[in-house]
């Protein structure tokens, strides 16, 4: 009998795991090849329950009509660059999402799909000014189908706003701050994070927008940065971080204060359901003390901000009617996601924005949500998102010049003037 | 035993592991604090009001099964060894020959290839991954595991290729010459003296090559979108950071799982690691 060596046992069983590995990636792509198909890019969506219902219904849709639909998740703050590469190669999904950042930027890469928005909008009741806004470009046509915009409401202690004499929650932004004073002294500080990421973005807005302030005019072209009601805006943010925050709050990220109110010692936030949800499903007792309220109004009006999804199909799809065919089915099916996102999903459709709304019209706690879509408006507001508007959010020029205020390394004038020529800047690139 | 002489006994016995301890516990901390974070209930890990280095709730499993049944995990830990290893014998096969002709030969412009070799390493994949995305394109390779075996050698090769040159160097020319004069082409002395005489080196580069490629994340984003074929480093912040909600508990048993394929390669070949890094910085 042959003998056989360790060193060539170990080299045979090496060989064959390796064999083993590839062989489906050897194998099966030629059989996919063969399908009709449709790719769609997608978010990893903040509730995992709605990328289940998706991939199910993705599935089921694809099985009836006989296509083949492949749903990609990766993380929405990698999805341009993930859009950037395809558009480079020209190849990839036929169906993209678009992540906050609006159509504009990748009008020359999507088709016009205007026929198919106005068959959705004509069949439940219109779309609402924010999907336009976000899914038309430059040329008044749609070259998105709008899916969903994410909230910014205010998530409160009732027990412990309860004890500072404001049970429902700081109505307007100058009750935050009075309450917030209060709860800071006893320990219980409020929370907006001040740094580069998400959720700042959105906030310091709100509260700019609110107190009537801008970065630019409703022409999308016109800085109005310096301006009374953005210094008016900035003041009020600088009292709102020194007297009712902590500066740990210049190191956030989008997750920090999730975190800071499922410690239990945060009183207020500034965020959508998602971190109401994850403490709901950790700490019940905890859940049981948290309240939603609209977000706080200002002295000119009650503004929020919305982070906008649609999905765009790319020019070098080859399955343009697969793609339509299967966002038509989506949009048909909104209440469907709009359920198993636990109530996260905000409509961009007139009639699915009118209650009863799924989840949220059931629970007291979430009732507000019903009006978040008459006051949450997008990046470039009050003007239209354009390219430049979204270079000012993604250069986090806002919350620099803001941070810089409060931490003292710039007085008022220094703020509006450094913020202003930023912002000048990045539109004259884009002139 | 008097209080003298055990005092004694201590500092001789223990006494040389007091200088290590600081680095010990520096290196070792964030492993422990992925292990205590994997075993943790979220209420543990989110209570402010007691000491974090501990439980104050019973461990649970809970993370590491919502990692293993709810999540691609193994398929992504299966797909990054297998590139992994592709990758190191795709590198080794190149580098070696390119290290060779490199450390050995006198050409035109050799010596501002192998600088020029090194300083390739230098350019970030953040400016490559679009140029490469037409690469990757003519290939054949989108959204599959080969776009990535087919990329990652562009930044394993240069610094393989630069470290394995430094050891061809420390292998003396006339040990070489002396196997020519005995009738040895130059591929045979290359394969028969060079090759043995290098091994730390061979293992060196290819632990780098493969760490290098284990944690690899932009390129594997860039051009691979189905969960079937995404590598570990990938496919765990996809899953488990949804915008403003982290898994840490998931993750951290992510992380730790992750690591062991490494942990235990280098602890295989350890020796000739230790000894391929000081034999590679004298010449």
């Amino acid at each position: 009998m042959s003998q056989v060596s360790r060193r060539q046992f170990i080299g045979i069983a090496g060989a064959g795991a390796a064999a083993a590995t590839a062989f489906p990636h050897v194998w099966i792509r030629p059989a996919w090849a063969q399908s009709k198909e449709v790719r769609v890019l997608a978010w990893s969506h903040f509730v995992p329950s709605y990328d289940k219902w998706f991939d199910g219904f993705a599935e089921q849709w694809g099985t009836k009509n006989n296509v083949r639909v492949i749903i990609d998740h990766i993380p929405h703050l990698q999805i341009p660059a993930k859009i950037a590469a395809e558009v480079a190669t020209q190849s990839g999904h036929d169906i993209v999402q678009l992540v906050g950042s609006g159509t504009e930027k990748w009008s020359d890469a999507l088709l016009d799909v205007q026929d198919l928005a106005d068959k959705l909008g004509k069949k439940y009741g219109g779309w609402t000014p924010l999907a336009e806004n976000y899914s038309k470009v430059k040329s008044g046509t749609f070259h998105s189908i709008p899916d969903f915009f994410i909230d910014f409401p205010g998530l409160y202690r009732k027990d412990l706003w309860t004890e500072v004499g404001m049970p429902n929650g700081p109505d307007s932004w100058d009750d935050l701050h009075k309450g917030g004073m209060k709860l800071k002294a006893k320990g219980s500080p409020i929370g907006i994070g001040l740094a580069h990421h998400d959720d700042s973005r959105a906030s310091w807005r709100a509260i700019m927008w609110s107190h009537g302030g801008a970065e630019v005019a409703k022409d999308g072209k016109t800085i109005t940065y310096n301006s009374k009601e953005v210094r008016e805006a900035l003041k009020f943010n600088k009292a709102l971080f020194k007297d009712c925050m902590t500066p740990e709050v210049l190191a956030w990220d989008d997750s920090s204060n999730n975190r800071f109110l499922a410690s239990g010692r945060g009183s207020w936030i500034h965020n959508p359901i998602s971190a109401y949800r994850t403490i709901e499903s950790s700490n019940k007792e905890l859940a049981d003390k948290i309240y939603v309220q609209l977000s706080p109004k200002g002295p000119a009006a009650r503004r929020s901000f919305a982070n906008c999804r649609a999905y765009g199909i790319t020019k070098f799809s080859k399955s343009v009617d697969g793609a339509k065919g299967f966002l038509e089915a989506l949009v048909d099916n909104y209440r469907e996601g709009a359920k198993a996102s636990t109530g996260y999903n905000m409509p961009f459709l007139k009639n699915y924005a009118k209650p009863p709304f799924p989840i949220i019209s059931e629970d007291p706690k979430l009732k507000p949500l019903e009006q978040d879509a008459e006051y949450h408006f997008t990046t470039g507001y009050p003007g239209p998102l354009t390219p430049a508007a979204d270079e000012v959010y993604q250069q986090f020029v806002l919350v620099d010049a803001l941070a810089q205020f409060c931490t003292d390394k710039m007085d008022l004038e220094q703020t509006v003037k450094w913020g202003e020529e930023k912002i000048k800047a990045i539109h004259a690139k884009f002139a | 035993m008097t209080r003298q002489r055990l005092w004694r006994r201590i500092r001789q016995d223990y006494g040389p592991y007091l200088p290590l301890s600081p680095y010990l516990f520096v290196v070792l901390f964030p492993f422990y604090w992925m292990l205590i974070t994997a075993f943790k209930r979220d209420s543990d890990l989110y209570n402010l009001t007691t000491a974090p280095f501990w439980f104050k709730e019973p461990p649970t499993l809970a993370h590491v099964k919502l990692l293993l049944e709810g999540t691609l995990f193994l398929t992504w830990l299966q797909n990054s060894l297998l590139i992994g290893v592709l990758v190191v014998l795709i590198t080794l096969a190149l580098a070696l020959p390119a290290a060779y002709a490199l450390a050995r030969m006198r050409f035109w412009g050799s010596q501002t290839l192998s600088t020029g070799m090194f300083l390739s390493y230098l350019i970030p994949p953040t400016l490559l991954f679009l140029p490469l995305s037409q690469l990757v394109r003519g290939l054949g390779f989108t959204d599959s595991i080969w776009a990535l075996v087919a990329v990652y050698p562009s930044f394993t090769l240069p610094f393989c290729t630069w470290l394995l040159m430094g050891f061809v160097r420390t292998v003396p020319r006339e040990i070489e010459e002396s196997a020519q004069i005995d009738g040895c082409t130059r591929l045979q002395a290359f394969r028969m003296i060079i090759l043995p005489v290098i091994v730390p080196g061979i293992i060196t580069a290819g632990i780098f090559a493969f760490t290098l490629t284990y944690q690899e994340y932009i390129y594997a984003l860039t051009f691979v979108s189905a969960s079937a074929n995404k590598t570990i480093s990938y496919g765990v912040t996809t899953d488990l950071v949804r915008g403003d909600v982290f898994y840490w508990g998931s993750l951290m048993s992510g992380a730790l799982i992750g690591a062991l394929p490494v942990a235990i390669v280098y602890a295989f070949s350890l020796d000739h690691f230790i000894h391929g890094l000081t034999a590679g910085a004298l010449k």
